[in-house]
Parts: structure tokens; sequence; C-alpha cells
């Protein structure tokens, strides 16, 4: 038992850190009501280290990560710019594009490279199993400072959600850029959907009850928690691969919540703060 | 504190008496053809499990959990080489927590073992495709290959359980004397279709065909483990009809799709044929594999 232990503490670690920081993103995510917009920075991510593998780097060395980084910035900027298009064109729209045309051009490259279709795998499911004690050591750190970064400015950065402030482009970038830096390891780990699921799974199901902020958060990370080592004991348990078990909890636990939500007597009381 | 230190003295205790005493070797290989022959040789003295199955790629084998805790117990890990395992093994072995295999005695690569390795290049060059520079991993369809990677083996086994030395020399000994017998019956049947043309999905038959007097005029893939594209393909018909081609072989684990439709256009059979055992029902061990991918091809070409 304490051996499986010792294999289950990567991934349940990595996951951890990952609902830490999604699970609090993911609220901003579905108060702007901008839900594609991490698997389009994700998307923009992957494309940015297929690139840079294409180009005969090593897809997890530094330069692809920078490549993936650059991409998701640039992916920020032109969110940050196509705002202004709101009043003709709701932003889902503009994000889903550049989804669709981030996956497209990364099969589209990878069908030039070796073995690329185990590579668009990867690049959606990440491999979480065998993640590495360096990498959550980046990642733990890469997260805190982004993390203490948010919570210094929690007030921008919540009413800018919250549509309270005037849509500050200088702010909104930052928004995207820090999101963007977080997603781009996170992807690297954990592929596409697995991130996309943490980001957007807790949130939705803590909101179902709660709009108080300190609460949402407290529950998307109860929940993110609980799904994710549910999951990975499941994974272990029955043999299957990691990251997909995971988001199936995820969703399993999403529709029970809907069920309950709708079925139950109590009528949530949506104090805004 | 002290308790603890008991507890770590009892597993330290438990797990050097059980590997001094061990009376069977825990073998994990990447395929089931590494498996079978181990099997052979080890008969009584292993317990051999393999982490592909035979009608999966194994360039990309999906890591599952078990992997990480069969590699942790395992004495030997026996792997193809040539990189053909590069993209998912190695992760694996690094998050195995077992010494033995990630730096110690306990990994083999089977390889070593082969007689003659083909398209060896001086460079990788990923332009072009899944470049295996010390040479075209699929070494294994060739018997001949068989015969150094049943000695190579029986050796690793004979280093890490003395005891049983003569044991695996005579089940090395067993296997290569059948396989020697086989192989007079496989080239009898090869002559039936000595030198016929053939178009294969990616590059795994280069030692088969070879083997077997077929001469490989061209493959789906463009260039190995690159998905093939209309212009290719269109290509590749021209030259099915030039050079008399007579039939396309197909891997379990690709999509039988294109093949079929260049297979329609040209007027040739594709015909699906298992690189490693286990990869079709009637192909359990090497030597059925062998007889199957040849008996078909006679029935086909026939």
């Amino acid at each position: 038992m304490n051996e499986i232990f010792l294999f289950l503490l990567p991934p349940l670690l990595a996951g951890f850190i990952l609902v830490g920081i999604h699970g609090y993103f993911g609220l901003h995510i579905l108060e702007r009501g901008i839900i594609f917009v991490d698997l389009s920075l994700a998307q923009m991510a992957a494309l940015g280290a297929v690139t840079a593998f294409v180009f005969g780097f090593d897809l997890h060395g530094g330069f692809a990560y920078l490549a993936a980084f650059s991409a998701t910035l640039i992916g920020a900027l032109f969110f940050t710019w196509s705002r202004r298009f709101s009043e003709w064109i709701p932003q889902e729209a503009i994000i889903g594009t550049v989804y669709a045309l981030g996956s497209a051009i990364a099969i589209l490259m990878l069908s030039k490279a070796p073995e690329g279709a185990s590579h668009v795998q990867h690049m959606l499911i990440g491999d979480i199993l065998t993640v590495s004690w360096e990498t959550l050591l980046q990642m733990t750190i890469l997260y805190t400072l982004i993390g203490v970064f948010h919570f210094i400015f929690i007030k921008q950065f919540t009413s800018l959600s919250r549509g309270n402030l005037p849509k500050q482009s200088a702010w909104d970038f930052l928004f995207y850029a820090t999101f963007g830096a977080v997603v781009t390891s996170s992807v690297a780990v954990a592929g596409v959907l697995l991130v996309f699921s943490f980001l957007v799974i807790p949130a939705s199901i803590a909101r179902l009850w709660t709009r108080d902020f300190g609460k949402l958060l407290g529950g998307a990370w109860i929940i993110g928690l609980a799904a994710n080592t549910l999951g990975i004991i499941i994974s272990f348990w029955i043999d299957l691969p990691t990251g997909g078990t995971v988001i199936a909890v995820l969703g399993v636990i999403y529709l029970l919540a809907l069920l309950i939500r709708a079925y139950s007597a109590h009528k949530p009381t949506l104090s805004k703060t | 504190m002290k308790r603890w230190i008991l507890y770590l003295l009892f597993i330290m205790s438990t797990t050097c008496v059980s590997s001094a005493y061990a009376s069977t070797l825990k073998v994990i290989t990447t395929t089931e053809d590494l498996a079978g022959i181990t099997k052979d040789i080890g008969r009584d003295y292993v317990e051999v499990f393999s982490l592909s199955r035979g009608n999966e790629n194994p360039h990309y084998v999906p890591p599952k959990p078990s992997f990480l805790l069969k590699l942790r117990d395992a004495d030997l890990l026996i792997a193809v080489g040539l990189e053909l395992e590069s993209g998912w093994l190695p992760a694996l072995v690094q998050k195995s927590r077992n010494p033995k295999i990630i730096e110690g005695s306990g990994y083999l690569d089977a390889s070593q073992g082969a007689i003659e390795l083909l398209e060896k290049r001086e460079k990788a060059d990923r332009s072009e495709g899944d470049t295996h520079p010390q040479g075209n991993p699929h070494y294994w369809l060739d018997p001949k290959n068989a015969h150094g990677m049943v000695r190579h083996i029986a050796q690793k086994l004979s280093e890490l359980l003395p005891a049983q030395k003569d044991y695996f020399e005579a089940g090395s000994k067993a296997f290569s004397k059948e396989l020697s017998e086989r192989e007079k019956t496989w080239d009898r049947i090869a002559q039936k279709f000595h030198g016929a043309k053939i178009v294969t999905y990616h590059k795994s038959w280069s030692y088969f065909a070879k083997r077997f007097g077929l001469k490989v005029v061209g493959t789906i893939e463009p260039k190995p483990g690159i998905p093939p594209s209309p212009a290719h393909l269109f290509d590749l018909q021209n030259v099915i009809r030039k050079t008399n081609a007579r039939l396309i072989i197909v891997e379990p684990y690709f999509d039988s799709k294109l093949p079929t439709a260049v297979g329609g256009q040209t007027g040739i059979p594709v015909v699906i044929l298992p690189t490693s055992t286990g990869g079709v029902k009637g192909a359990d061990q090497y030597f059925d594999l062998i007889d199957y991918n040849l008996n078909q091809i006679q029935k086909v070409l026939q």
C-alpha cells in the first residue's frame, strides 16, 4: 500500500496544484462568461510547443515553453484587442474560432512530424501519471507567484470580471497574460482537456449554490481536490489512463451536482458581495 | 522514531530475503514477442508480463498506472530498443522507483542480440520521419535475428539467476533448434512467392521482406510515422502499376481504409498482418507469427 501511495503522490500533487490555480481562474472565467478562453489559450500554448517541436526542439524543453508562452501571449493580446468587437459579435465567437484554428494548425503541423497522431493525443490528455518532481516544483513556484499577484490586486481583477470596472485594456491584458502563463505550463503536464475541466467544472458546481467569492473559491477547491483524488484512485484501481479518468470523475460529479441542485428544496441566496 | 526504524529494517530484510531466495525472475517486456520468447527460455523460472498487446502500435503505448507497479517489482525489463519505445517507456522507467531497471543490471536492450540491423543511418533527421538512426527496430521479424535475441536474453537470465544457468541455456537451445527446423519450412513456403513486389503501411516489414525474398516497392506512409497525404497515395498507385506490386500489407494498428482504397484503385489485395505475437488470433507465439504471415501471403498471392 505504501508503495502504491508513492506512485499516486506525484499525479495527486499535480492535480492539487492545478485545482488550486484553475479553481480560482475558473471563477473569473465563469463570471466573464468566456468559457472557451481557456481551451483557446491552452490550444495556443499547445500550438506554440508543437511549432517548436516540428522545428526540431524538444517538446518539453525550455525553448518549447518559450514558444508556448509567446503563442499564449499573442492569443491574450488578440483577445484583449478583439473585445472592441463585442458590440457586434459575442467574444465567445472569436475565442471559439481561435480554438478551432489553433487545433487545425497544430494537426497540420503534426501531420509532417513522426508519430504526429500520438502527439495530438498527448496534447489533449497530457501525462499527469509520470509528472516529474522538478516539474511539480516549477509549477508550484510559478503558480504561487501568480496567485500572490492576483491576491494583491484582487479588487481590480474581481471588479473587472464582474464588469464593474471599465474595460481597461491594461488590467484585461494582465489577466489574460497571467492566465496564459498558468495555462502554458498546465497544458504541458495535464493536457488541454484536463486543464479545461479543472477550470470550468469545480467553479461551475460552486456557483450552483453561492455567489460569495470566498465560498465560491473554497467550494471549487474542495470539489476539485475530491474529484482529483477520487479520479486518481480509480485510475490506479481499475488501471485506466489517469488524465481521462479524472475528467470522467469530474463529469460525473458535475452531473450529480446538477441533479441535486435541480431537485433540492433549498433555494440559494444570490447575494453579490 | 524507533518503531519506524524497526519497520524500515523489517521491510529491508524481507526484500533482501525474498530476492536472495527468489525462485523466479519477474520480467517485464515492452512487446508480446519478447514476452513469448522470454517465457520459452525461462519457463518455470520466469514470470513475464508484456506492457503492450500484440495489436497495439509499439511506438506509442498509452501509459497506465499498472505499468508503474509492474515496473516497480521487475527484476528485468526487456525492450526492443533502437528507440522503438523512446516515446513512452523512459518516463515510466524513471517513475518506476526501481533502481534495478533504472541504472542497474535489470535492463536489457534486445537489439544488442540482433544479428543484422538494416537501415542504419549516420545521423538522425526528424524530417526523415520516425528516425531510428541505429537501425530499423522491427528486426525480430527475421528469424535469424530471433536466434541472436534468444541467446542474448538467455545470457541475461543466467546472469540474474546463476543457479538456473543450465536450465536457461537448455531453453535457449531448444528454442533455436525448433526455430532452425521451422526456418526450413518457412523458406520453402517463401520460395513460392520469391521476388514478389509488395507495398507496406509502415516500414515494419524490411527484415521480413529481405529474409523471405519479398521486395518492398513503397509504403502507404510517405515517411515513417507520418500519415499519408493524397499526393503521396496518388504517386504510390503509379508505383504499384509500374512495378506490378501484388499485395499491400497493413499492420493491425493502422487504419486500413486508405490502403483498401489504394488496393481497390490498383486492383491488388490488402492483407492485415500482425508484426507481433498476439496481433491477430492464431499468432500467439513467435513461431505462429511467422507461420501465420507466410501462409497468409501465400494464400493471397496464389
